[in-house]
């Protein structure tokens, strides 16, 4: 109890205080996350072609993206989230509040970090966790495998002509190896105006980047255990699809 | 000695204390009815169930809800109950392919088996219901179903001597409406917990699988077909995708078209969405006790699980909204005789005769 005194005094006396000290102590932010096809943003279930021609849809796309952090000027970092899952057939904004100041990157990782992969129980976390089962929703499928970093499946057909398409395609990554972390150089200020910041998903060079295309007749499936190679392109050309802006 | 910050803090409890019981008349309306919380003991391994917070599980509404789900005045000629097509002995479901409802009428949906139901979501095969409370208003109103209006439900119970009491020991007033009998019905749902098969007693280490039934879990985690035809296959059945063993639950309780038909009969979540993307889709039902739940599928096509593993194994009809786990629609899984007895070894091990045989949830009005 002493302690908990201290620390709602300490809360009393060290918070903001407006009235004393106009400057703000921390400002808003706000980041939207979210996915392009060829340049336009992304619509998951829409007809688009592909860079060979073909008619494809997107029918699922989502990520988890964790231990997200701004980095400062000075080098520290300030946490945003430990743990967002992101489904791009909604739109994903993380609305929060910054200390006031400059900065000059943000730092994620694509997945779940090993400690919390295997081992931890997804069971054991209430259901507004997107660790958990119901949270995890699609992304976690047994006890002993680990979660889903990123889901992105939908159909294609291999005919320019095609209406109907019924050739699935589903790249299910998982597993400890494919743990991305990413830290992105952009400098921002938080201050007095709300700062709008980008993290884009450029969805088009998961399939086709500078070094390496995957061709959907041929390589189509992979829930990473089954076909690493493939698992370990699709995480290549996806690692560096993602661009963050303001 | 009172230091000053425990004073301080004893000060601040007062306020808390003084601002969250201001409203004496609310308090007044819920103190008679006192009905005794009711906790739901969480089985090894299962995630926390979420109780809506407006419908707290107590031992009386639990009771009431049970009498509710077995009463026959719930439908238009008081001659079914829920549980006339949720029969405990067939896992909460019907061993008929269509239930019959009131005056014969026949539907075109299989009853969906009440089993660990409280984890479930987005209830009924085409998802159409959020919660429980929801999806219990629907088949009294159907005309398929009980044919009945819940205002004739609600006149019918009010004149029964046996509810009054039960209404005001869970409620705390002998009111009788539409959303209390939801509640209590719904209380009642999330009591339906099946936890002691054998499958249960090998994850806590009191059973051990024979060599078949543990073969048919192998098959069941393992991805499907052959890796000369699809990279990666591992001559596997690929259930655990959709009947996601995770927190164990058999089922990940979304939406999927396992490739029944190239072109529906039934659209699905599609039919009540519109979206073409969700055509012939249905929610993926749970797997445990599904030995005592047949026929299968929304529309109870077969009637026994030989026949959903050959299902399976022959890679099903391709379509436009086919899911990509169904990935051999040419060649299918080439699962051996011997494999497939396997799966349904392995699939009789979520058998749990001690939930079906519980007295506690069977009819009170017998």
């Amino acid at each position: 109890m002493k302690y908990l005194s201290l620390l709602l005094i300490a809360v009393v006396f060290f918070g903001c205080k407006k009235e004393e000290n106009n400057a703000p102590c921390s400002g808003d932010v706000n980041i939207e996350v979210r996915a392009t096809w060829y340049g336009s943003p992304l619509v998951v279930g829409e007809k688009y072609s592909n860079s060979l021609g073909f008619p494809m849809r997107i029918e699922q796309f989502k990520t988890y993206l964790t231990g997200i952090k701004a980095v400062r000027a000075d080098g520290s970092t300030v946490k945003i989230s430990d743990v967002e899952l992101l489904n791009f057939a909604n739109t994903n904004n993380l609305s929060l509040t910054l200390p006031v100041g400059e900065y000059t990157g943000l730092r994620f990782a694509v997945g779940v970090p090993a400690e919390i992969n295997i081992g931890s129980d997804p069971a054991s976390y209430p259901s507004s966790s997107p660790l958990s089962i119901s949270g995890a929703f699609g992304m976690f499928w047994t006890w002993n495998s680990g979660y889903i970093f990123v889901k992105f499946e939908g159909k294609t057909a291999f005919d320019e002509t095609a209406v109907v398409l019924n050739q699935p395609f589903a790249f299910h990554i998982g597993t400890d190896n494919f743990y991305s972390e990413h830290d992105f150089a952009l400098n921002f200020t938080v201050g007095e105006s709300p700062v709008n910041l980008d993290i884009v998903f450029e969805a088009d060079k998961f399939l086709v980047g500078e070094n390496d295309t995957i061709d959907l007749e041929v390589d189509y499936i992979t829930h990473s255990t089954d076909n690493m190679p493939l698992a370990e392109r699709f995480m290549n050309l996806y690692n560096d699809a993602i661009t963050v802006s303001k | 000695m009172i230091g000053r910050q425990t004073y301080f803090f004893i000060s601040l409890l007062t306020v808390i204390s003084i601002f969250s019981c201001r409203n004496k008349e609310e308090e007044v309306e819920c103190l008679p009815a006192d009905p005794t919380p009711y906790t739901v003991v969480i089985p090894p391994f299962f995630p926390p169930m979420d109780i809506p917070a407006d419908n707290p599980m107590t031992v009386e509404g639990i009771d009431l809800g049970r009498f509710l789900f077995w009463d026959v005045q719930l439908s238009a000629d008081n001659s079914i109950s829920c549980g006339a097509c949720h029969l405990p002995e067939a896992a909460f479901s019907d061993n008929s392919q269509f239930s019959v409802g009131v005056n014969g009428a026949v539907g075109t949906r299989q009853s969906m088996a009440l089993v660990n139901i409280g984890w479930a979501r987005d209830y009924f095969w085409d998802s159409r219901a959020a919660t429980l409370e929801e999806q219990i208003h629907d088949p009294v109103v159907n005309p398929i179903e009980m044919a009945e209006t819940w205002e004739d439900v609600v006149s019918k119970i009010e004149a029964d001597p046996i509810y009054p009491p039960k209404f005001l020991a869970a409620f705390g007033s002998t009111d009788v409406t539409e959303l209390r009998m939801r509640k209590a019905i719904a209380q009642f749902l999330r009591t339906l917990i099946s936890a002691d098969s054998n499958f249960d007693k090998w994850r806590r280490g009191e059973y051990i699988l024979s060599e078949s039934e543990f073969r048919g879990y192998e098959l069941f985690l393992k991805e499907g077909g052959d890796p000369e035809v699809v990279v990666g296959g591992e001559f596997g059945a690929d259930c655990f995708h959709c009947h996601v063993e995770a927190g164990m639950q058999f089922s990940d309780y979304l939406p999927h078209n396992n490739g029944l038909d190239a072109v529906f009969t039934d659209l699905g979540v599609g039919g009540f969405t519109g979206d073409p993307l969700q055509m012939g889709k249905f929610k993926t039902p749970t797997l445990r006790n599904i030995e005592l739940s047949a026929p299968y599928m929304h529309d109870g096509r077969f009637s026994t699980l030989e026949a959903v593993v050959e299902h399976y194994n022959s890679g099903g009809q391709p379509s436009e909204t086919i899911d990509p786990f169904m990935k051999y629609t040419s060649g299918g899984l080439t699962l051996s005789p011997q494999s497939k007895a396997d799966i349904i070894n392995f699939l009789k091990t979520l058998t749990d005769t001690s939930f079906v045989n519980n007295p506690a949830f069977h009819n009170p009005h017998e």
